[in-house]
């Protein structure tokens, strides 16, 4: 039986505009759901304060107001008039994404998802690149579930900060995105019981595991839409470039750098992500780890450029 | 007479590509192994394979629309046979999806690029899906249509 109710974040929140719909919020002494604010309720800023301060990065709609929740989200995606802080508007940038790829992934349609990956990369790009926002603010705002859709859109947002501080041409961020956003495509051919399972993954599963960037691209490689840089970020984003990573084990510059690109920000988004077996590191301590496989793994260039973007992001 | 020009076209192809790739020094002894070859590890297949290993000829008959691939045929190790699947050595990476007309000297095969390994710098070995085979010893027997102009 589906849930009546649907999880949202509360990073997608604005004051002073009733959201339409009610919102509920968990009440961990009972463990249920109750009445949070009213539909015509406009939310204050202080009550946005509030939730932040008790660490409530979640709240809860209807299933039934999920079409009225979404149409609100898209207009504040879409409003750059400058009335729309930032931070809701990139929140709700994030759960249009996560929703939509959600949906698609699910419709198993290469065309549907080409497509719909290529019109959220132009919304991503919209956001990321259309204002002053900062990389503070992003990693304040993205998701640490662990999940394909969340991992993919925190990957589609990192590159692109990652490809704008490499200096990559503006036209190559859309298609870049786009390809952030589909690279783990292969894992919707993985069962839960793989993917989130909470102990160590057996020889076979690990290799179920690590057949998802050929079955993605197998899925997608016929599709006329797409590059060959989006298609190697599907198919190798699990590369390294002294030749140890899979699926072909390919070194340097056999790998695509589009690839490359996307391993860094993948390896990164993984770490600070929540799995069913660890807890999130910390940017430093993400940073940390990957500087182990520095010239192993990843390119150095890239990998000393993303860590700067912490690192300063962090020093703000 | 089509298996004359077949045995032409084949021995013509062969001539004509490049054979400069080299194979891994820990693969020195590739074409003394022939014969049965035993399934390892994870690989779970339908079909045994058998060791089969010459030069051969591949055709790129229908390429991944992002990959481009020229149209003069490129040269191939053989590697491994079975009812359902092939194994080759060349010089290029071969990505999954691509199909392929592979030519040996007694029949030419329909092949789908299922998976691809790195070797050794410009040698990659891969797996295809055999979706047809055209034996020359069969009545029904044609050249690949790619070839039918060259063969004459």
């Amino acid at each position: 039986m589906t849930p009546p109710y649907v999880m949202i974040s509360a990073a997608a929140l604005r004051v002073g505009q009733p959201l339409g719909v009610d919102l509920y919020l968990h009440d961990l002494s009972t463990n249920q759901l109750g009445l949070y604010k009213q539909a015509d309720y406009a939310l204050h800023a202080s009550d946005l304060e509030q939730l932040r301060v008790e660490g409530k990065r979640h709240l809860y709609i209807h299933r039934e107001a999920q079409d009225r929740y979404h149409e609100y989200l898209r207009l504040l995606v879409s409003d750059d008039s400058g009335d729309t802080p930032l931070a809701a508007r990139v929140g709700a940038m994030d759960e249009v994404v996560r929703e939509t790829l959600r949906e698609c992934f699910a419709s198993d349609d290469p065309n549907r998802i080409v497509n719909t990956a290529g019109t959220l990369a132009q919304m991503v790009l919209r956001v990321l690149d259309g204002s002053d926002f900062t990389t503070a603010e992003l990693l304040q705002v993205v998701q640490h579930d662990y999940s394909t859709f969340t991992q993919s859109a925190n990957v589609a947002y990192f590159a692109t900060l990652l490809a704008k501080a490499l200096g990559l041409p503006s036209a190559d961020l859309g298609p870049i995105i786009a390809g952030a956003l589909l690279h783990d495509i292969g894992q919707q051919e993985i069962s839960d019981a793989i993917l989130c399972k909470p102990g160590r993954l057996d020889d076979y599963e690990l290799h179920l595991v690590r057949q998802h960037p050929l079955n993605g691209f197998r899925k997608l490689c016929r599709h006329d839409a797409l590059l060959d840089g989006q298609l190697m970020m599907v198919y190798q984003h699990h590369e390294k470039i002294d030749g140890s990573g899979y699926p072909v084990g390919c070194v340097g510059d056999e790998i695509h750098p589009w690839a490359r690109l996307c391993a860094v920000v993948d390896t990164f988004a993984a770490l600070i992500s929540i799995r069913p077996y660890r807890g999130p590191r910390t940017h430093e301590r993400a940073l940390q780890i990957m500087e182990f496989d520095c010239g192993l793994a990843f390119e150095p260039e890239m990998f000393q450029c993303w860590k700067k973007i912490i690192e300063d992001c962090s020093r703000a | 007479m089509l298996e004359k020009d077949y045995r032409r076209l084949f021995a013509s192809l062969r001539e004509s590509v490049d054979w400069q790739f080299e194979l891994p020094a820990t693969m020195n002894d590739f074409f003394d192994r022939q014969g049965h070859s035993a399934a390892t590890g994870l690989n779970v297949r339908r079909s045994p394979r058998i060791r089969t290993r010459h030069k051969a000829v591949m055709h790129f008959s229908d390429p991944l629309p992002a990959f481009p691939r020229p149209a003069m045929p490129v040269a191939i190790y053989t590697n491994d046979l079975s009812r359902t699947g092939f194994g080759c050595i060349c010089r290029e990476q071969l990505y999954p999806g691509e199909r392929v007309h592979i030519l040996l000297p007694n029949c030419w095969l329909e092949a789908t690029i299922a998976r691809g390994r790195r070797l050794g710098p410009e040698c990659f070995e891969a797996g295809a899906l055999l979706s047809a085979a055209h034996l020359l010893e069969n009545p029904g027997f044609r050249l690949p249509p790619w070839a039918a102009s060259r063969a004459v």
